[in-house]
């Protein structure tokens, strides 16, 4: 059983992250201790939920929860200064605003994102499947992550905001230094963790800016005109806070599926009758991609910061006290799903907090799910047999789960 | 106990359901399984999974409709002057009678 300072280590040591042994010290937690108040070697103690209850607690009152300390544990749990705040776009990007300004910013964009705006999208999804994976067969020696898995998300998202193609690499570049600012593979000797993570927000920020004050001048037929053209109540958004919406349609839109992709293929090349059956019965692809979502929960965490003092699971909190909802805990939760720790494409019902829940719900979560209903049956009907070349490697990361690499043969007979 | 009906425009299949302790006609749905209502987002009004037409209002049924629903109803499949999100459709005690068609998702 890990003692308390292996426990509060492990849970403030990015590297701990990396990969899925992480579990077992949650599995511990949700027995022994649910409610564990953390203490790193530096920076902010806060309490860690692993309970799926709990998790669903602090997602649903978004009063009492406040965002505004960022959506995720920060990089050495440290609070950012206010200079830091206004490049990362605190109490201006959604994930960092609270009711009731956070209602009047997030509902005009809902239409923009349900199911019936998303679902005739469906055909462009699945022509943007054919060309990547037409481009990766003629290779057949590929990269699952940068070849497969990347290219979805950096193919949709940015072709639907109105992203001009030369800038997809750059944009994809400022993303992975804004996310994984924990990883030293995306780390530069000019920053720290925390102001690389500032730093390269503010870049994808200066970008989105001028794709906003672009579209407001000449309007296309894109994402970026639609936050362009966005108004509260007939005033419209402020060139920051439309421009901080396309900063979450980058980030959230880019990130999340291809991390979620890279796992899922990976799982299912693990589990070839599994792949079999997704591959001949694309009916499953809804459940299957549920629980590639709930297997992986692409964002392991939620932060969220008390605004008034309150108890939970026994203990009393602070006014002001961290709270994370460590979701990806939540998601193997044995008082909510059946046999957690098995992989399994049918499993029903599956109601995993991979997205979130509540007010800060993704808001980008049907156009993840069409893209990887498509793209997960399809990847296994063109190429039954995918082979490894050699292990993953997973992002270093408290928060993002997914790979960096993982090369792969796809069809072992062409050689 | 007051009971509500709702036609599957897909099939023609009508489900006569007891909106009894439920709060919107959307919670019905779901809990009763009625094709073509997901009712994905719980009724924040944000993934526009539960568009229904309504084919009779009981008298004395109030369910306003606010800007927030009739900016959703813009990009639902089909939408009619008789377009509504079931979850904006309260259980209460005028409710009883009436009837909803559900379209194609």
């Amino acid at each position: 059983m890990p003692d308390v300072l292996d426990i509060d280590q492990s849970l403030t040591t990015p590297s701990f992250f990396a990969g899925m042994g992480f579990h077992d010290l949650f599995t511990h937690l949700r027995t022994h201790d649910p409610v564990h108040w953390t203490k790193g070697a530096d920076g902010r103690k806060f309490w860690s939920l692993s309970k799926y209850a709990d998790c669903l607690t602090i997602m649903a009152d978004p009063v009492l929860f406040s965002t505004i300390a960022g959506p995720h544990l920060p990089p050495l749990a440290r609070s950012l200064t206010p200079e830091e705040d206004e490049k990362f776009g605190t109490n201006v990007h959604i994930l960092m605003t609270d009711p009731p300004d956070h209602g009047r910013k997030r509902r005009p964009m809902n239409k923009h994102f349900a199911v019936p705006a998303v679902t005739p999208m469906a055909p462009l999804f699945t022509e943007i499947v054919s060309e990547i994976l037409d481009a990766a067969a003629a290779r057949n020696d590929v990269d699952l992550v940068d070849d497969i898995a990347a290219q979805l998300p950096v193919k949709v998202i940015l072709r639907l905001l109105g992203v001009a193609e030369e800038d997809w690499a750059a944009l994809q570049d400022m993303t992975l230094r804004t996310l994984h600012a924990q990883d030293a593979e995306y780390q530069d000797a000019e920053h720290d963790e925390i102001s690389a993570k500032v730093t390269y927000m503010d870049k994808v920020y200066q970008y989105c800016a001028g794709l906003i004050r672009d579209r407001r001048a000449s309007p296309q037929a894109d994402y970026a005109t639609i936050l362009a053209q966005l108004t509260d109540g007939g005033e419209p958004f402020t060139e920051r806070e439309a421009g901080f919406m396309a900063v979450g349609f980058v980030l959230g839109g880019l990130e999340g599926t291809r991390n979620a992709v890279s796992v899922g293929l990976m799982e299912l090349m693990d589990r070839p009758e599994q792949a079999r059956l997704l591959a001949g019965a694309p009916e499953l692809a809804k459940s299957a991609v549920e629980e590639v979502l709930r297997w992986s929960t692409p964002s392991k965490n939620r932060l969220r910061v008390l605004t008034a003092d309150t108890e939970l699971g026994g203990h009393r909190m602070s006014k002001g006290d961290w709270v994370i909802g460590w979701v990806t805990s939540a998601n193997r939760d044995e008082d909510v799903f059946d046999r957690p720790f098995t992989f399994d494409i049918t499993r029903t019902p599956n109601k995993h907090l991979a997205f979130g829940q509540g007010a800060h719900v993704c808001l980008g979560r049907a156009m993840a799910r069409l893209e990887m209903e498509i793209m997960l049956p399809e990847v296994f009907r063109r190429f039954p047999r995918i082979e490894r070349r050699g292990e993953p490697e997973w992002i270093v990361s408290d928060n993002a789960t997914g790979l960096k690499r993982f090369p792969v043969r796809l069809n072992p007979e062409a050689r | 106990m007051p009971e509500v009906t709702f036609t599957v425009e897909e099939t023609g299949t009508e489900f006569v359901l007891d909106a009894t302790g439920h709060a919107t006609l959307m919670h019905v749905a779901v809990e009763n399984d009625v094709p073509n209502i997901e009712g994905e987002c719980g009724g924040d009004m944000s993934c526009g999974t539960c568009h229904v037409y309504v084919e009779r209002m009981p008298v004395g049924y109030l369910a306003p409709q606010s800007s927030d629903e009739i900016d959703m109803l813009e990009v639902v499949n089909e939408p009619t002057d008789a377009s509504r999100l079931a979850c904006q459709l309260p259980v209460n005690e005028s409710v009883g009678g009436l009837r909803l068609r559900v379209p194609k998702l």
